[in-house]
């Protein structure tokens, strides 16, 4: 769900660059802007998104699939290699790849309209409303009132 | 004549932007015209908009207008895109109870400056926008009531508008009451998958549960798509012009009075859009329009709006990520997105 990191520094990169740094008249606020790219560019190669969130995502996904093929009868997840042993990359392609049988019980569920169908939606729906609390709690509350006033900093 | 390299729409080069603008007016037969500097505007996220002052002489004699262009980038957030629909509207609703800005000229091609456009009047006014410092009010009670009232009033004209036998009818959009919200859900579920490389679960359960709950349309009306704090303009109390008409289409009106009740517009006030309460919003759009919104329906196009505002959030992540924009807006909307999901949760428990 991410924008991926190296995006997200070339981006703040080129906004320095193109919309900030050619309106800041004050030569030393410049060179501290240039700072903050330079930082950017030397800590960009060095960093990613945390593993073990993605880690853990992974692991309650396979479980909740493997549950829903004993309810529901769904396929149950492949698990070509152990989770702990991918990358981050490859952490989060098999994520998206779950999410995608995840969607796909969804509607398996809803379609069956008896109790196994309905409890099997009470498991996946408590799933992704525990996902998104756990990834609102890593996500700061937005400064659109700021941003939109061009205020506070 | 415009070659290739012309048809280039950069959103940077306003020199350029005002002399095919130019060469434009004056293939329409307009004489003697004369474009001042293009001023960007930043604040929108999806057409590039430019202010210019223009002259020109029509039926022998000089006019002189302040103006806006407004194009829709190719590589804009919802491209590809057409300037008719919010064109062919605003023209049609000129002179009636709902305040818009006056149109001049428009084209869905890209011959001209290289992207569809349109251009109207410049409308002078302050945009009170929903997010405050504090998460508080944005109005003090006489501005709320003042301009809740208006904001109602020009959407029961909105709603009113008789566009049958119009251009208006033209526009697209849904005129089956039984498929509007069916008609919605399909298209935000197709922009979902144009702006998403992943399934979204939560959002996919949004979809099925929007189809097994869609409402019949009480009428079908012209629907602006994004009416709500941040999109008119203020001056001295009065609304002068209802902006950003660009998802307009025929459709379902209570889906506007739903959009009006998300969260996203209304932070820690407890009235929609800062104005009013959802039972109040009813009461008073239900006294002008002469029907009363079912409220169920209401919270059911709340539930729907909010779940195409999370799409609209996939649109800026898309923006950012894929067609290389740098506006950091872009990327902190994306950064929204659980939040948002969340939302889209809580609106189908509240319309359940």
């Amino acid at each position: 769900m991410n924008i991926p990191l190296d995006r997200l520094i070339a981006g703040m990169i080129a906004s320095l660059r193109v919309e900030v740094i050619p309106k800041i008249t004050d030569s030393y606020a410049r060179g501290q802007a240039v700072g903050v790219i330079d930082a950017l560019n030397s800590i960009g190669h060095r960093i990613e998104w945390r593993r073990e969130p993605v880690l853990a995502a992974v692991q309650a996904k396979l479980d909740l699939l493997d549950a829903m093929a004993e309810g529901i009868g769904t396929p149950r997840p492949a698990r070509p290699v152990p989770p702990e042993t991918l990358s981050t990359a490859a952490l989060e392609a098999e994520r998206n790849r779950l999410d995608a049988a995840i969607c796909e019980a969804l509607h398996a569920a809803h379609a069956r309209g008896d109790a196994a169908g309905r409890a099997a939606l009470v498991l996946l729906l408590a799933h992704i409303h525990g996902e998104l609390e756990q990834e609102k709690a890593n996500t700061r509350k937005p400064l659109f009132a700021e941003i939109a006033s061009g205020s506070g900093g | 004549m415009d070659t290739a390299k012309a048809r280039t729409f950069d959103p940077d080069d306003m020199a350029a932007i005002g002399r095919r603008l130019r060469e434009f007016m004056t293939g329409l037969g307009l004489s003697g015209v004369e474009l001042g500097a293009m001023r960007r505007y930043t604040s929108g996220f999806s057409w590039a908009t430019y202010g210019f002052s223009a002259a020109w002489r029509e039926d022998g004699r000089e006019v002189r207008r302040e103006l806006i262009l407004r194009v829709g980038p190719p590589g804009g957030i919802f491209a590809p895109y057409r300037a008719s629909p919010e064109f062919i509207t605003l023209g049609a609703l000129t002179g009636t109870d709902v305040p818009v800005p006056g149109v001049y000229w428009y084209s869905d091609g890209s011959v001209h400056l290289g992207a569809p456009f349109f251009v109207c009047d410049f409308v002078a006014g302050e945009v009170p926008i929903p997010w405050t410092h504090d998460g508080g009010p944005a109005f003090d009670d006489a501005a709320r009531l003042n301009l809740g009232g208006q904001f109602v009033e020009a959407l029961a004209a909105l709603h009113g508008f008789e566009w049958q036998g119009t251009p208006v009818a033209g526009i697209g959009g849904s005129t089956d009451p039984a498929r509007a919200a069916l008609d919605q859900v399909d298209a935000w579920e197709a922009n979902l998958a144009r702006w998403s490389p992943v399934r979204v679960p939560i959002l996919e359960w949004a979809a099925i549960w929007l189809r097994a709950h869609a409402p019949v349309a009480p009428r079908i009306s012209i629907t602006h798509g994004d009416y709500r704090i941040g999109n008119f303009l203020v001056v001295d109390g009065r609304i002068t012009a209802i902006l950003d008409w660009e998802l307009v289409q025929l459709g379902d009106p209570v889906e506007d009075l739903g959009w009006i009740c998300l969260q996203a517009w209304r932070g820690r006030s407890p009235h929609m859009c800062h104005f009013f309460s959802r039972e109040e919003l009813r009461d008073r759009y239900a006294a002008l329009a002469g029907f009363e919104p079912d409220m169920a329906a209401i919270r059911y196009w709340e539930a729907f709006g909010t779940y195409k505002l999370a799409i609209m959030h996939y649109a800026a992540r898309h923006s950012f990520d894929a067609l290389g924009f740098n506006d950091l807006r872009l990327a902190g909307m994306a950064a929204q997105i659980p939040r948002m999901l969340l939302q889209v949760e809580q609106a189908m428990e509240r319309a359940a």
